[in-house]
């Protein structure tokens, strides 16, 4: 993606950000930023006839976070666990910006149903396929040695849900890698 | 014929025993464990858990979890005890209209008699699963110490579970029963109980089936959990010595260092030595971080010592209590899954200067027991009948805040007596009668059962009319009374509610709500 | 009722309804509609009587008749649906100058702060009481017989034993009383609610409502009630908003370490095609409530995924 493109998706969404706490004239001036950037980007004028704005010429624009940048190229790729991974570092270490993490957030609710497809019915049995000694070889995340240490081929995946007492989410996630890295399986 | 369950409503395990074919046997449930951890849970999406599904997400799911409920039944909200677990317990404990403690978990309060109805239920539910028949009728075991508002509690909950509770029975008394004693010759039998949460020690003397309880003491604080507690602050310290990384703030290590404290201190019973594997337990910028760490009996032992050597103090409290001395005692019976360990054995053994019984099971003997009486009171075969005795004296408040003792602690229930009331004003027509419990001469010091107004007393001058008013304790510990104008016969029944107990149709709205839901169960 | 009035009594606690001079309904806020099951827009034109039940139906209309004939407030204790209020009916000029009438509903305070209440009112006079006894202690000195001597202090006795079983009784229950006003509240137990209230609210027709939440989560500061409102009302504003509702997804989880630890509680919707989601209402009023508890509000966006509106609490200390 060019600098370009990436300056229009940038203006797009902060647009939104703006319109969705209510502040309708700076999001319509991010809007009107992308129709000078292109002209003839349609989503723009919609939103701009959404918010009751003309397209007029912008103010001059604000410089952008390019490893937000990265991640929003991700998430319009249609790469979003990379995203999500992306988002997750930046939030890990500056837990208070609240752009990262509500993006985050966006993110695990689109990922929710990706993750959910990926394990299946919710009664299938998961059980670990490989001696723990090979496992050992892994490297798992703490929430995925936790989720191990449940499944002991008699919990379905609902009763790993109810008894981990983590963010499904996460347990869903942590499953689906389980089952991608072929650690776990699981029985109808 | 529907048979009689014996249920150990424990505080931090229940059990259930039946009798079949004269031999007592206790019921695994589904995953094959004999006991089931006295814990229920609501989920995040509104399921309930009850037993072990419950205990294997207490930790990562703490405040929706219920545990050791028994601790505060039957008690008032401002009693100590449950202030207590107020500020232990990681649910809430709020006020309920009764003034009785109600825990709230999953957004709802649910009283502690609902709570023991659920554990309960599950209890039959693994019977009638074993038996594969209807289970109707139970022998339930409560506290030696445990007064009226627990007792009622304890059969209100039983009854919420479908169950005819055919008596309530001292758990001492139930493990005394076990083992058989009492049916020959006057004995002295100490019972002591290290459960999972709470230390009982009683004195009891049986002979011709009749039992009395010389004493009991112990601390509802102090069990097996506090060992495990021990082990697993002993881990967190070793790994965060060897991995630099605190283990504390996160619950889902917690969850699975207390699983395997608990499994190594059990293990440590039979062996000298257990190695510890937690793979995965934390991960930082290095990868993932592996526990795997030995820990040998001998250093359990160093670690819990101290914890042994405390019970032994409330013994000695207690049999000063009962006046006896170590010599006076003909037996010694271990209950609770704690007693297994050899440290507790050898301290129990050192004290009393006697091999204590450990035959049976120690964290089964109390529902052996129970089953036992539940068969004496339903067969027709001369069984030993169990005479038990009021665990506190029973009597009214009088004049000047005294307490008028009515029936003696110690007396073999049932019993019944009377006390003739009169007027103390001229044309009065009602009287005030505070029922209360307890040793203490000064009534605000005794546990208030009740109080009621006896009403329609005939206008005559002060001291002229009488009512006789009867207290009866039957066989369960549990009051009632009844008034009887002399005069004109007529006759007043009064129930006794006790603060915090369930009123009728409070317990009918809990069984109906139940129906509606399914409690998940399994092992 | 111009719109700020209504953004006002919206974040108001206690319930209230605003009545016109002919006696009929013109709004309820939220916290009537939590308590008493009617929103504005059902009330809107009913007499007032119809929003009472039992005696307290005469007693508000009473007070109403009173207040738009005087044009002054009136309060009175209330019992409605099993709950006792104090009633504060005040005076509003509505069109054309004349005299409406707006019912304010203030719960009566809960046993404990009653207690704590009837305490203070106990030690006052006992104050008095002591400072006289001691002052006719002192006044008496030498006059006194040895049988007045030792009555005197008895009674000074006693005293100092109510005094400070008095005072005991007041630190009791002032610890309770600031436990219950201490405003903290599970942040996945919030979710959880609002999850079950949309469902219970929208029915089968409603979106798929997804719970993405641990368990529990550490306590946040703040007031559940109030919170609770706001979530529902902005969860409640997206499934009216959109005729063919998608999933909604409510989430609640713990960010960030030791000082900087909080709680993020999240309103996550799909996007539609070519189409702004509507802004979240009152977003000004609503960071305002947050901050009030050291809290804050976050929106964001992405075309194609949908937006999150996301509200940070700080942890409850201890």
């Amino acid at each position: 993606m060019s600098a370009h493109e990436a300056e229009i998706a940038r203006l797009m969404a902060r647009g939104l950000d703006l319109y969705g706490l209510g502040q309708v004239r700076e999001a319509t001036e991010c809007w009107r930023r992308v129709l000078a950037l292109d002209p003839g980007h349609a989503e723009a004028r919609d939103f701009l006839h959404t918010a009751g704005g003309e397209p007029e010429p912008p103010a001059a624009t604000a410089a952008a976070d390019p490893v937000m940048e990265e991640a929003r190229g991700l998430l319009r790729g249609g790469r979003l666990v990379e995203g999500l991974d992306l988002l997750e570092t930046v939030a890990g270490n500056e837990p208070a910006r609240l752009e990262v993490q509500a993006l985050v957030e966006l993110v695990r609710a689109a990922l929710l149903h990706t993750y959910r497809r990926n394990v299946g019915n919710g009664a299938r049995v998961p059980r670990v396929r490989i001696p723990p000694e090979q496992v050992l070889k892994y490297n798992l995340p703490a929430s995925a040695g936790f989720l191990l240490s449940l499944i002991d081929g008699r919990t379905s995946v609902d009763e790993l849900l109810a008894l981990s007492g983590m963010d499904p989410f996460e347990v869903l996630r942590g499953v689906s890698n389980l089952l991608d890295a072929g650690i776990v399986e699981a029985a109808a | 014929m529907s048979r009689v369950i014996g249920i150990d409503l424990g505080t931090t395990n229940s059990c259930v025993a039946i009798i079949e074919n004269g031999q007592p046997s206790v019921i695994p449930n589904a995953g094959g464990y004999k006991t089931t951890p006295s814990m229920f849970a609501v989920t995040q999406d509104g399921k309930r858990l009850v037993g072990h599904l419950a205990k294997r997400q207490a930790i990562t799911n703490a405040r929706n979890t219920v545990f050791a409920s028994k601790r505060v039944i039957g008690r008032r909200f401002d009693d100590g005890e449950v202030q207590k677990c107020i500020e232990l317990c990681p649910y809430s404990i709020v006020r309920g209209q009764n003034d009785d403690p109600r825990i709230e978990v999953g957004g709802k309060a649910f009283t502690c008699t609902e709570i023991a109805s659920i554990i309960l239920r599950e209890m039959k539910r693994v019977a009638e699963e074993y038996l594969g028949e209807p289970v109707q009728e139970a022998v339930i075991t409560v506290p030696a110490y445990f007064n009226d508002a627990q007792r009622q509690c304890t059969k209100d909950a039983g009854r919420i579970a479908g169950l005819e509770v055919l008596r309530i029975i001292n758990e001492p008394t139930a493990a005394a029963l076990a083992y058989g004693f009492g049916k020959k010759n006057d004995e002295k039998i100490a019972v002591y109980d290290l459960g999972g949460g709470t230390f009982d020690i009683s004195i009891l003397e049986m002979g011709q089936g009749v039992i009395e309880v010389l004493a009991t003491a112990g601390n509802t604080f102090l069990g097996g959990e506090d060992f495990d507690r021990r082990i697993v602050n002993w881990l967190i310290e070793r790994f965060q010595s060897s991995d630099s990384i605190d283990l504390r703030g996160d619950p889902m290590a917690l969850q699975r260092l207390k699983d395997a404290a608990e499994k190594a201190k059990c293990d440590l019973s039979q062996r000298e030595a257990v190695e510890i594997n937690l793979p995965f337990i934390a991960s930082d910028t290095q990868g993932p971080r592996h526990l795997s760490i030995e820990l040998s009996r001998e250093q359990l032992e160093g670690l819990v010592h101290d914890i042994v050597s405390e019970t032994l103090k409330t013994v000695e409290r207690c049999m000063s209590d009962a006046g006896l001395g170590a010599q006076d005692i003909d037996q010694v019976i271990l209950v609770g899954g704690q007693t297994r360990m050899p440290l507790v054995q050898q301290a129990v053994a050192d004290y009393f200067n006697k091999r204590p019984h450990k035959g049976v099971n120690p964290d089964e003997v109390v529902a052996v027991g129970a089953a036992i009486q539940g068969e004496a009171l339903t067969s027709e075969e001369e069984n030993l009948l169990l005479l038990d005795v009021t665990p506190l004296s029973l009597g009214i408040a009088t004049f000047g805040g005294h307490f008028a003792k009515l029936i003696e602690r110690n007396t073999t229930v049932p019993v019944r007596k009377g006390h003739i009331f009169t007027t103390t004003r001229d044309h009065q027509t009602a009287v005030k009668i505070r029922v209360l419990q307890g040793e203490s001469d000064v009534a605000a010091e005794n546990d208030l059962l009740g109080e009621f107004v006896l009403t329609g007393i005939r206008r005559a001058p002060k001291g002229e009319p009488e009512i006789e008013v009867s207290f009866d304790i039957d066989a369960n510990g549990i009051v009632s009374v009844s008034a009887r104008d002399l005069e004109t016969g007529k006759e007043q029944s009064i129930t006794v509610n006790a603060t915090g107990t369930l009123d009728e149709s409070e317990i009918q709205q809990i069984i109906e709500e139940h129906e509606l839901y399914e409690v998940q169960a399994k092992g | 009722m111009n719109r700020a009035e209504r953004s006002l009594l919206s974040f108001l606690d206690a319930p209230v309804v605003v009545g016109d001079p002919d006696g009929r309904a013109v709004y309820v806020n939220p916290a009537f509609e939590e308590r008493f099951g009617q929103a504005a827009d059902e009330v809107a034109g009913l007499p007032l009587a119809e929003l009472f039940q039992g005696g307290g139906r005469e007693a508000v209309l009473r007070a109403v008749a009173e207040v738009c004939e005087r044009g002054e407030s009136v309060r009175f204790p209330l019992r409605e649906r099993g709950a006792g209020f104090q009633a504060v009916v005040s005076p509003i000029t509505a069109d054309e100058a004349r005299v409406g009438a707006v019912i304010l509903l203030k719960e009566e305070v809960e046993g404990v702060e009653r207690l704590l209440a009837l305490q203070r009112e106990i030690a006052d006079p006992l104050s008095e009481l002591e400072a006289t006894l001691q002052s006719l202690h002192e006044q008496t000195g030498g006059r006194r017989s040895p049988q007045h001597r030792a009555d005197l202090e008895d009674a000074l006795r006693a005293l100092a034993r109510v005094r400070k079983w008095c005072d005991e009784l007041g630190d009791t229950l002032a610890g309770r009383a600031t436990a219950a006003a201490a405003g903290r509240f599970d942040p996945a137990q919030l979710v959880r609610l609002v999850a079950q209230r949309l469902e219970s609210r929208s029915g089968s027709s409603g979106p798929a409502i997804e719970l993405l939440a641990p368990a529990s989560l550490p306590l946040a500061r703040g007031d559940a009630a109030k919170l609770e409102a706001i979530l529902l009302r902005a969860a409640q504003d997206r499934v009216e908003a959109d005729p063919a509702p998608a999933a909604l997804t409510l989430g609640a989880r713990c960010v960030g370490r030791d000082a900087a630890r909080a709680v993020l509680v999240s309103l996550s919707e799909r996007a539609r095609p070519h189409a702004v989601l509507a802004p979240l209402r009152e977003a000004a009023l609503v960071a305002e409530v947050l901050a009030a508890s050291g809290g804050a509000l976050h929106v964001a966006s992405d075309p194609a995924l949908g937006r999150t509106t996301l509200l940070r609490f700080p942890l409850a200390e201890g």
